[in-house]
C-alpha cells in the first residue's frame, strides 16, 4: 500500500513535470518554426544546431522541478512513514529474536500485539512486554554508561560491564537499536532512489517527448545504441567484481595470516628467540607476587564481618557511659585494625566496580589489566605487606577488649551494688529498671540491658574476623604456589605473542611471507588449537584441494570412457532416428541439479556399493578376499569419495560425449571418406583419422569437464561427508571433502567456531577456484581456436 | 601359385575379418555404454519415485465433531512452537481439542454414530461411563487414556477456534469433519516403517504405545481411515511440529520470485548484450579489444564455479550494497539468490542469443534495409521476432539451469532458513526464505530414522526435477518446431 502511494506520488510528479516542458518546448518549436518560416528553408529542417539547444533546455526545464518537487514531496512525506516502517522492522527483528530464542510463542505477531500480550504468556520475561521493554532499555543504559566509565578511564576493555557480551538484554536492545538504524537507512535509500527515479523518468520522458520529433527517433536510436552497449559491459562488470570481491578478502586472508597469533610453537629465526629472552622475568614474577586475585574472592564474607564489626561497636558507643573510655579505645583499634584491613582502603567506587569485575571472571586478569593497573595494584596491596602488624593489632585489639569486658563488668556489678546500697531497694525490679532510667536517661535503653550480651557478642566477632583472616591466610599460603605458576604461564605465553608482535614491528620479508608458508603446506588445522602445543589457524591449500582432485580424478575416470564411448556410438554406429531419441537423452542427464545427483548417491548409489562390497568379502575367493584384506581399505561408511565420483562422473558424461559427438562431426568429410576409400574400417577410421583430427575439440570438452568437477559442491556436500576436516587418505572409501565443500560448510553448515580465518579462508578458496577455473577456460578455447585455425 | 594367391587371399580375409571384428566389438561396448547410461537415468528416477512414495498421500478419518457451547474454550493462546536447532517440541495438544475427538471416536451423550464409535470397553476395559464423567473429574486412567488418543491426531484446536470466530452460531451443533492423522500415526497406517539414513530400520509405529496400536488397527479394521491425497504439500509452510504436515509452500514462492528476478534482470541485459555483441561491437582497435575481452569473459563467466558466485553475492549484495539498495538484500533473501542467480543465468542467454541473431538469415536484414529502415529499426522489428524463438529456448534452459542451482544460495545460507509462508507481495523479496534445492537439503537435515521426512525430500526433488525437466522440454520443443516450420 505504502509502495503504492509512493509510486503514484512519483507519477503525479513526473506527469506534471514532464507535460509542462514539452507544450513549452513545443510551443517555442511553434513559434521558432513561424519565425523561421519566413526565413529560411534549411533552417525549417532542422538542420542547424539550434534545435538540439532547445532540446537540451527543454530537458532541464523538466528535470530540475521534477526532482525539486519529488524531494519536497518525499520530505513531506518519508517523516509520516518512519513511524511505520521502523515499527515494521523492529517486528520483523522481534520476530527473529523470538524465533531464535524459541520461546514458545508466536512468532508471527506483529509489535503492537507483542506489547498487548498478557504476561502471562511471556514466562521468559515475567513481566509485561511493556515494562520488559523499558526494563531492557534502563539496563541497556546502564550497561552503555558503565561501558563508557570504562573507556573514559582508559581502561581495558576487558572490563567492560557484562551486559556488553552476553545476557539477553543487550542482544535484545542491539536488536532494537539495529533495528531502528535498518529502518532509516531503508527511508532514506528510499528516498534517494526515489529521487534518482524522478530524474531518471524526468530525463528519458521529456527527452522523448519533448524534443522536436524529427530528432527523436536519432535520440531514440542513440539512447538504445547505448543502453545495449551498457549490458553488453554487465558480463565484464560481473567478472571484474567477481575478481575483486575475491582479491579482497584474499588479501584480508593475507592479512589475517600476517598478523594473527598461531599459536603453538612459534619457529622463528634465531635473532628473534634471542632479541625476546631478554624479557625481564624478574617484573612478571613481581607481578604474580604481587597480585593474588584469590584475594578478592571472600571479598564479600570478610565486608560482612567487618560491617557486623562496625555496628556493633556503635551500639556499644550508644550504650555505655561509664565504659566509654574502654570502648573508646577499642573503636580506636577497630579503626586501626580496619585501616589496616586491605577491605577498607577508601575505594572509589569504580575501583570496587573494577573488583568485583576481576572477581566476576574468577579472579583472572590480564597481563595489561595488571601493567595498567599497577599504580592503583600497588595501593591496594600494599596494607597485606603488614601482615605482622596487623596481627599483632588484633591480638591488642582482643586482649584490651577482654581487659575492657571484664573491668566493665566489674564496674558495672559495682555501680549496681552501690546503688542497691543507697537506695535499698532490694529485690524489686521495677524500681530497679526505674533506677536504670533514671541513671542512663541519656542513653540507650535497650542497649543498656543488652550490654552483656552486646560485649559477647563483640569477642564472638572478633573471634569470627580472626577466624577469617586465619582461613584467608592460608588460602593465600596455599594459592600463592598456584597462582605464580600461572602467571609463569601467562608469562609463557605472552612472551611467546610479544615475540610475535616483536616479530610483527620488524618488517622482516619472513614476516611478509610466513602466512605463504603455511598455506601452501599440508596443514589444514581452522579454528584456534585447544593447548598451546598445537597448532591453530593453519590452511594448507594443498590439503584442502587434495579431495578436490580426489573426487575430480574418480569421477574423470568414470566419466572420460563412458563419454567418450557415448559418443562414439550415437555418432558412428546409430541411425539418425536413434540419434534423435538418444541426444535429448543425454541431455537430460546434464539438465538434472546437482543435489539431485547429491541425493542419488547417498540414498541409492551408496547403499548399491556398500552391498555389493559386502558381497564380495563374504563370497569371494579366498585369494582375492587376502587381496581385498591386505588392500588398506575399510568397510565402507555410507558416506564415501568413491560414490561422490562415481555420480560426478554421471552428471559429466553429457558435457563429454555432446563436446565430443560435435567435434567428430566437424571432422571434414572428405577425411573419413579419404580413410575408407582407403580400405580402413570404420573403428580404423575413427581411431586414427577422426580421433586425432577431433582430438583439440574433444580436449576442449574435457577440459569444459575437468572445470566443472572442480567446482562441483552439492554431490560432495551431500555424499561424501560434509565434514570439516581435510582427509589426506588415498583410500577411495573414505569420507572425504573438497575445496568447495569446505567453503560450503562455513555458511551453510551448522558450526560457526571457526572464527574469522575460515571466512577468509573461504574467499580465498574461492579465488584459487576462479583462477583454476579461468586458465582451463582459456586453455580450452585455446585448444578450441587451434582447432578451427586448421580444419576449417 | 594359385594356392598362394589363395592362402593370401584367405590370410587377408581372416585379417580383414579380424578388422572388422573390431568394429562390431567397438559398436556392441559402446552401445553397452549407452544402454548403461540409460540405466543410469533410469534408476535415478525410479529411485527419486520409489523414494517419494510415502508423501503422496495421507491419512484421514471423518467424524461427526460436535461443536461445544463455549467458543472461548479454544481461545488458548498461541500455540505456534518453532522447530529451532533441530530441536523439535511437540505441540500440546489442547485439552478441549483431545475432548472433541474423544467424543466424536468413543461416543458421548449426544453424539454416537455408530459407523465409528469404538467400543471403549473393547479397547480399554475401562468403562464407558468413566470416560463420560467429566464433569466429576477424569479418572487418572481415563485421562491417560484421552490424551493418547489425542496424540494420534493433528490438534484441531486452531481449525475449530478460526471457525467459531468466523461463525460463532455453531456452537453447540454438529458437523462432519476430516481429522488428519499425526506423523507417527500416519505412518503405522499406511504400514511404512522409519529407515534410519544408516540403513537400520525400524518397526512400523514404535512411537505409539500399544493402546494407541489398538486404537488404530480398530479403525483400520472398520474401514474408516481414508487415504487422501496430500496437496497441503505444495502449499505448507515448514517446519511443523507435525511432519506430516510440513510442505514446500514458501520454497515455491522464493523460487518463483528469484526465477522473476532472473528474468527481470538477465533477459534484458542478456539479450541486450547479444544484440550489441552481434550487430554493433566494433571489431577493430581498442574498442575492438575491448569487444573480446567482453565475448572471452561471456565464456569465462559460464565456468566460473556457482559457489564462487554465492560468495561474490555475499560479498556485495549482502555485504557491500546493504545501505545503497532499495531492498533490505540481508542474508537468504529471494533478492540476493535472484540477483546472483541472474548472473549466473546472464552467459547462457547471452550466447543462445546470439546464435539465435546469427541464425537469422542475411535477406532479412537486406531486405528490411531495402525498404529504407534504419539499422535498430531492422534489428528490433524484422531480425529480433524472427530470432525470438531462439532466444526463447536459451532463456528457458537459463532459467532451467537458475531454477536447480543449489550451492550458492547455501551460501547465502537459504538452507537455513525456516519460514512460514509469506503473504506481502513484495517484500517477500526481503524475507528470509528457502528455496526448492536448498528445501531438499533441509529436509535432510531432519532426515533423521523418519521416512516421511525421506520422502518429503523426494518429493521436493520431484518438483524440482519436473519444473525443471519440463522446461527443458518445452525449449527443445520449441526449438524442434521452429527448425520444422523453417526447413518445410
Amino acid at each position: 500500500m505504502t509502495l503504492l502511494f509512493q509510486i503514484l506520488l512519483l507519477a503525479v510528479v513526473v506527469a506534471v513535470f514532464t507535460v509542462g516542458p514539452y507544450l513549452v518546448s513545443t510551443k517555442l518549436a511553434i513559434a521558432r518554426g513561424k519565425s523561421i518560416q519566413g526565413m529560411s528553408g534549411r533552417n525549417a529542417l532542422g538542420l542547424t544546431s539550434e534545435p538540439r539547444f532547445y532540446g537540451l533546455l527543454s530537458i532541464f526545464v523538466a528535470v530540475l522541478p521534477a526532482v525539486l518537487i519529488a524531494l519536497v514531496g518525499l520530505g513531506v512525506y518519508v517523516p509520516q512513514q518512519e513511524k511505520s516502517v521502523t515499527e515494521d522492522v523492529i517486528t520483523k527483528r522481534l520476530q527473529t529474536q523470538i524465533g531464535e530464542n524459541a520461546f514458545g510463542f508466536d512468532p508471527n505477531i506483529t509489535f503492537q500485539e507483542f506489547l498487548d500480550l498478557p504476561s502471562a504468556q511471556l514466562g521468559f520475561f515475567g513481566s509485561t512486554p511493556q515494562n520488559q521493554l523499558n526494563a531492557t532499555l534502563q539496563v541497556a543504559d546502564d550497561c552503555v554508561s558503565q561501558a563508557a566509565k570504562v573507556m573514559a578511564n582508559n581502561w581495558p576493555l576487558e572490563l567492560a560491564p557484562p551486559c556488553l557480551e552476553d545476557g539477553f538484554a543487550l542482544n535484545f536492545f542491539d536488536g532494537l537499536v539495529e533495528a531502528r538504524l535498518i529502518a532509516e537507512d531503508r527511508i532514506i535509500n528510499r528516498t534517494y532512489l526515489a529521487i534518482i527515479l524522478a530524474a531518471i523518468i524526468g530525463f528519458i520522458c521529456s527527452s522523448l517527448v519533448s524534443v522536436p520529433r524529427f530528432r527523436a527517433r536519432e535520440i531514440q536510436e542513440k539512447t538504445t545504441l547505448v543502453l545495449l552497449g551498457s549490458a553488453s559491459l554487465v558480463a565484464i562488470a560481473a567478472m571484474v567484481a567477481l575478481i575483486l570481491t575475491l582479491l579482497g578478502n584474499t588479501l584480508g586472508f593475507v592479512r589475517f595470516g600476517q598478523t594473527y597469533d598461531y599459536g603453538g610453537p612459534l619457529r622463528l629465526p634465531d635473532w628473534a628467540q634471542r632479541a625476546y629472552a631478554n624479557i625481564d622475568m624478574s617484573e612478571v614474577n613481581r607481578w604474580s607476587a604481587k597480585v593474588e586475585p584469590s584475594d578478592f574472592i571472600d571479598f564479600d564474607a570478610a565486608n560482612s564481618i567487618i560491617l557486623n564489626g562496625h555496628l556493633v561497636i556503635e551500639e556499644t558507643i550508644g550504650i555505655d557511659d561509664f565504659g566509654e573510655e574502654f570502648v573508646q579505645s577499642s573503636r580506636e583499634k577497630w579503626q586501626v585494625m580496619l585501616n589496616d584491613s586491605p577491605f577498607n582502603l577508601g575505594l572509589t567506587s569504580d575501583q570496587l566496580k573494577f573488583l568485583e569485575s576481576v572477581k566476576r571472571r574468577g579472579g583472572r586478569l590480564q597481563e595489561e589489566d595488571i601493567r595498567r593497573l599497577l599504580p592503583f595494584a600497588s595501593e591496594l596491596i600494599e596494607p597485606l605487606l603488614h601482615n605482622d602488624d596487623y596481627e599483632r593489632a588484633l591480638e591488642i585489639a582482643k586482649t584490651n577488649l577482654a581487659a575492657a569486658t571484664n573491668e566493665a563488668r566489674a564496674k558495672y556489678q559495682e555501680f549496681i551494688k552501690r546503688q542497691i546500697d543507697e537506695k535499698g531497694l532490694e529485690g524489686n525490679a521495677n524500681t530497679l529498671s526505674g533506677a536504670y532510667l533514671n541513671i542512663y536517661g541519656h542513653s540507650n535503653e535497650i542497649g543498656s540491658l543488652n550490654k552483656e550480651l552486646v560485649l559477647n557478642e563483640m569477642e564472638q566477632r572478633v573471634s569470627e574476623s580472626d577466624e577469617a583472616f586465619a582461613r584467608r591466610k592460608r588460602a593465600r599460603e596455599n594459592l600463592i604456589d598456584e597462582e605464580i605458576a600461572r602467571a609463569q604461564r601467562k608469562y609463557a605465553r605472552e612472551q611467546n605473542r610479544r615475540a610475535f608482535v616483536y616479530f610483527q614491528d620488524l618488517s622482516d620479508s619472513q614476516r611478509r611471507w610466513h602466512w605463504l608458508r603455511d598455506f601452501f603446506s599440508w596443514d589444514y588445522k581452522p579454528g584456534a588449537a585447544n593447548s598451546a602445543e598445537e597448532p591453530s589457524h593453519r590452511f594448507g591449500v594443498l590439503a584442502i584441494f587434495y579431495g578436490t582432485f580426489a573426487i575430480g580424478l574418480i569421477s574423470l575416470i568414470v566419466a572420460v570412457p563412458l563419454g567418450l564411448l557415448a559418443a562414439i556410438y550415437v555418432s558412428q554406429f546409430s541411425s539418425r532416428r536413434f540419434r534423435a531419441i538418444a541426444k535429448p537423452t543425454l541431455e537430460i542427464l546434464a539438465g538434472i541439479p546437482t543435489i539431485v545427483y547429491g541425493y542419488f548417491a547417498l540414498l541409492a548409489v551408496a547403499p548399491f556399493v556398500q552391498s555389493g562390497f559386502m558381497f564380495f568379502e563374504q563370497h569371494s575367493v579366498q585369494w582375492i578376499r587376502d587381496i581385498y584384506n591386505w588392500l588398506p581399505l575399510e568397510t565402507p561408511a555410507r558416506r564415501m569419495a568413491l560414490v561422490a565420483g562415481m555420480v560426478m562422473g554421471f552428471m559429466l558424461i553429457p558435457f563429454i560425449s555432446s563436446t565430443t559427438e560435435d567435434a567428430l562431426a566437424s571432422v571434414p568429410k572428405g577425411m573419413t571418406d579419404g580413410a575408407l576409400a582407403l580400405g580402413s574400417t570404420k573403428s580404423e577410421s575413427l581411431f586414427r583419422v577422426q580421433f586425432f583430427a577431433a582430438l583439440p575439440g574433444i580436449v576442449g570438452g574435457m577440459l569444459l569437464a575437468i572445470s566443472r568437477s572442480i567446482g562441483e559442491t552439492m554431490i560432495v556436500f551431500v555424499a561424501a561427508g560434509a565434514t570439516p576436516n581435510a582427509i589426506l587418505t588415498l583410500n577411495p572409501l573414505a569420507q572425504q571433502t573438497t575445496a568447495t565443500v569446505i567453503i560450503a560448510n562455513r555458511f551453510g553448515g551448522a558450526e560457526d567456531s571457526e572464527g574469522t580465518g575460515v571466512v577468509y579462508l573461504a574467499f580465498t578458496i574461492g579465488f584459487v577456484l576462479l583462477m583454476l577455473t579461468l586458465v582451463l577456460n582459456l586453455a580450452a578455447i585455446y585448444v578450441v581456436r587451434r582447432f578451427r585455425a586448421r580444419y576449417e | 601359385m594359385s594356392n598362394f594367391g589363395a592362402l593370401k587371399l584367405s590370410k587377408r580375409s581372416a585379417r580383414v575379418a579380424r578388422r572388422r571384428s573390431v568394429d562390431r566389438l567397438l559398436a556392441i561396448v559402446s552401445g553397452s555404454v549407452l544402454g548403461f547410461v540409460a540405466l543410469i537415468l533410469v534408476a535415478l528416477f525410479w529411485d527419486v519415485i520409489d523414494g517419494a512414495k510415502m508423501g503422496w498421500k495421507r491419512a484421514e478419518i471423518t467424524v461427526e465433531i460436535s461443536y461445544p457451547d463455549e467458543p472461548v474454550l479454544y481461545n488458548s493462546g498461541p500455540t505456534f512452537v518453532t522447530e529451532s536447532a533441530g530441536l523439535l517440541r511437540p505441540r500440546e495438544v489442547r485439552v478441549e481439542s483431545r475432548r472433541i475427538i474423544r467424543d466424536a471416536l468413543i461416543g458421548n451423550r449426544n453424539v454416537y454414530d455408530p459407523q465409528i464409535v469404538l467400543s471403549i470397553e473393547e479397547l480399554t476395559g475401562v468403562k464407558q461411563s468413566d470416560f463420560n464423567s467429566r464433569s466429576v473429574g477424569l479418572p487418572p486412567v481415563a485421562a491417560t487414556y484421552e490424551g493418547q488418543i489425542g496424540q494420534l491426531f493433528i490438534d484441531p484446536g486452531p481449525y475449530f477456534k478460526a471457525r467459531f470466530e468466523a461463525n460463532p452460531s455453531l456452537a453447540g451443533t454438529t458437523k462432519p469433519y476430516s481429522l488428519a492423522f499425526s506423523t507417527d500415526a500416519d505412518s503405522y497406517l499406511r504400514g511404512f516403517r522409519s529407515i534410519l539414513v544408516d540403513g537400520s530400520g525400524k518397526i512400523p509405529g514404535s512411537r505409539l504405545s500399544p493402546f494407541q496400536r489398538l486404537v488404530l488397527d480398530r479403525l483400520i479394521e472398520r474401514n474408516n481411515v481414508r487415504k487422501v491425497w496430500n496437496w497441503s504439500f505444495l502449499s505448507n509452510a515448514y517446519p511443523q511440529s507435525q511432519r506430516v504436515l510440513s510442505g514446500i509452500g514458501p520454497a515455491i514462492q522464493a523460487s518463483l520470485l528469484m526465477m522473476l528476478i532472473v528474468i527481470l534482470v538477465s533477459l534484458p541485459v542478456g539479450v541486450g548484450s547479444g544484440i550489441f555483441l552481434e550487430f554493433f561491437a566494433p571489431r577493430r582497435g581498442f574498442w575492438g579489444w575491448l569487444t573480446s575481452i567482453i565475448e572471452i569473459n561471456i565464456n569465462n563467466l559460464a565456468s566460473v564455479p556457482s559457489i564462487v558466485f554465492g560468495l561474490m553475492g555475499l560479498a556485495i549484495f549482502v555485504q557491500a550494497w546493504g545501505p545503497i539498495f532499495i531492498f533490505d538484500t540481508g542474508l537468504a533473501t529471494p533478492i540476493v539468490g535472484g540477483l546472483i542467480l541472474s548472473l549466473m543465468t546472464l552467459p547462457t542467454i547471452v550466447v543462445t542469443s546470439r546464435a539465435a541473431l546469427l541464425a537469422v538469415p542475411p535477406s532479412f536484414q537486406q531486405a528490411a534495409y531495402g525498404i529504407g529502415a534504419s539499422k535498430m529499426q531492422t534489428i528490433f522489428r524484422f531480425v529480433l521476432p524472427y530470432a525470438f524463438p531462439g532466444i526463447l529456448t536459451g532463456v528457458i534452459i537459463g532459467l532451467a539451469q537458475a531454477i536447480g542451482e543449489t550451492a550458492p544460495l547455501v551460501v547465502i545460507g537459504m538452507v537455513a532458513a525456516e519460514v512460514t509462508m509469506c503473504r506481502e507481495g513484495l517484500l517477500c523479496l526481503e524475507d528470509q526464505t528457502p528455496a526448492l534445492p536448498t528445501a531438499i537439503s533441509y529436509f535432510r537435515r531432519f532426515m533423521d530414522g523418519d521416512q516421511q521426512m525421506v520422502s518429503r525430500s523426494y518429493m521436493t526433488i520431484i518438483v524440482l526435477l519436473s519444473i525443471v525437466l519440463s522446461m527443458n522440454a518445452l525449449a527443445s520443443n520449441i526449438r524442434g518446431r521452429v527448425a520444422r516450420s523453417r526447413q518445410g
